[in-house]
């Protein structure tokens, strides 16, 4: 499902991260947050609240400027999300679409805008890697070999402000994925997992707004690991002739061998909102496509033997 | 109104082959994903964690020997005493190296041996505590058994069990 968005605008991005990133490949597009004092679901809603904050004051803008928000993350019932809210006076429309959801987020923001119904909107994802790991995978401190198939989840604040004032980056088009689903049950090899629905969604997104690979200056998906990333080239090159201009967020993030890749909603939200904006800003890319993966896997149904099914969102962004 | 039935029977039968058709097709590119997401297994790797494994439990028994040696000769223990007492210094020491944070770095290096041994079993259950230290003492006995349930359920079950059979047997000879 495509939805053409012609009056939606990128007004301000902040990005918040912890040290690991910090010292990584794109560290310098960062800002750091240092807070270790308090639980690690503490750390998380202090890093979401600081991040809203940040972007608020620079902007000299108020809580009753921003009519929505919407975003969200990984933790059970969305409960950080609550939790940050309750501190803020912004109607919240929190979704959940595990890795993908900053995708989402940006895309349902700009429909809502460039429908007029909502002048300022703000979009938000955040994820930690102790919170992630005790939620769906071991404790933290169990000794168990990890394979090496394996991710990081990265712990990332990610939030942006999307408004019908004129800026240089705008939101051209949001193409909704479906749920695929094809029998895979490995649940430690959640970037194999995420390959068909990324791959269901490009051929759609392709198919209902008549482009070709070679029409965009960058593809990128969320965090599919380097094992997911050479199976979706080896296909795109089979279906379009040499595609040149596609990799993969989770590998930016961190150096070489680290696991696997990165993985969590905040890795696409960090690469988003500070490279690939920086690159629009300064016109060396004029048009890019942004395609975020989200595996839908619950411990409880993993449990019952049943499969892993995966979902992605694409969404298009343009230098004007 | 035989026509009218067999009508009836036909329509069902062509019914039944187009939902085969669709299944077919609908199988078929589920088959064509699961077929690019097979992954082989890494014989040579395979081949090197089991030699690290066996390498580094050899090791840890060693170790254990070498606390017996402790407790027996130099402390002057009974046999039997001294086994116990090695079994509890062994969880203490895997419980503290778990509470410091150093136990998965060496189960990285040593692999499986870490995991199998009784050093395993004090370390699932003192990580699987330490998540729940900010609910409060009642969140931290709650999970403190939660990956060790299943070995000490089993374990009295099968005592319980062979027991049994033991008994029987002795009566019945």
């Amino acid at each position: 499902m495509n939805f053409k968005i012609d009056n939606a605008y990128l007004l301000d991005v902040n990005v918040l991260c912890s040290k690991l990133e910090f010292e990584g490949p794109l560290g310098k597009y960062f800002n750091l947050y240092d807070d270790e004092k308090s639980s690690f679901e503490d750390r998380e809603i202090n890093m979401l609240y600081s991040c809203i904050d940040m972007i608020l004051e620079k902007n000299n803008l108020n809580e009753s400027d921003i009519d929505l928000a919407v975003g969200g993350e990984l933790s059970n019932q969305l409960g950080i999300s609550s939790q940050v809210f309750k501190l803020l006076n912004i109607p919240l429309l929190n979704v959940f679409a595990a890795c993908s959801t900053i995708s989402l987020a940006l895309g349902l923001t700009s429909l809502l805008v460039s429908d007029r119904r909502v002048f300022m909107g703000l979009c938000y994802t955040s994820s930690y890697n102790q919170c992630a790991e005790k939620t769906f995978r071991f404790p933290i401190e169990y000794g168990v070999c990890k394979e090496c198939t394996q991710t990081f989840t990265s712990s990332i604040a990610a939030v942006g402000i999307v408004s019908n004032i004129k800026t240089d980056i705008k939101i051209s088009s949001f193409t909704l994925g479906k749920v695929i689903d094809v029998g895979f049950d490995n649940p430690l090899d959640l970037g194999r997992a995420m390959v068909p629905g990324a791959l269901e969604c490009l051929y759609e997104h392709f198919k209902e707004t008549d482009t070709e690979p070679k029409d965009y200056d960058l593809i990128l998906t969320g965090d599919l690991s380097k094992y997911g990333y050479e199976i979706v080239k080896n296909e795109l090159n089979k279906n379009y002739d040499n595609v040149n201009n596609y990799y993969d967020c989770g590998l930016m993030l961190y150096s070489n061998n680290f696991y696997a890749g990165g993985s969590g909603p905040g890795t696409v939200g960090s690469v988003l909102f500070s490279y690939v904006v920086d690159k629009l800003k300064n016109k060396k890319y004029k048009k890019v496509l942004i395609c975020a993966t989200g595996a839908l896997f619950n411990t409880t149904m993993v449990g019952q033997k049943k499969s892993i099914p995966s979902i992605s969102h694409i969404v298009v962004l343009e230098s004007v | 109104m035989v026509s009218l039935l067999k009508k009836v029977y036909f329509l069902c039968l062509n019914l039944v082959n187009i939902a085969i058709i669709i299944m077919v097709i609908i199988m078929k590119d589920r088959n064509y994903y699961l077929n690019l997401l097979k992954c082989q297994n890494d014989y040579y790797k395979m081949l090197k964690n089991f030699l690290l494994a066996f390498l580094f439990g050899g090791i840890i028994s060693i170790f254990g020997e070498f606390i017996y040696d402790i407790y027996n000769k130099i402390l002057s223990f009974n046999s039997d005493e001294s086994i116990m007492l090695m079994y509890i210094s062994i969880i203490l020491i895997s419980g503290v190296l778990t509470a410091i944070g150093i136990y998965d770095n060496l189960v990285m290096i040593g692999k499986s041996a870490f995991s199998i041994m009784i050093t395993g079993f004090a370390n699932s259950v003192t990580s699987a505590g330490m998540d729940y230290h900010y609910e409060g003492i009642v969140g931290v006995l709650l999970n403190v058994l939660k990956l060790a349930g299943s070995v000490i359920v089993l374990g009295s079950f099968s005592a319980i069990l062979v027991s049994f059979i033991l008994y029987l047997w002795s009566v019945i000879v």
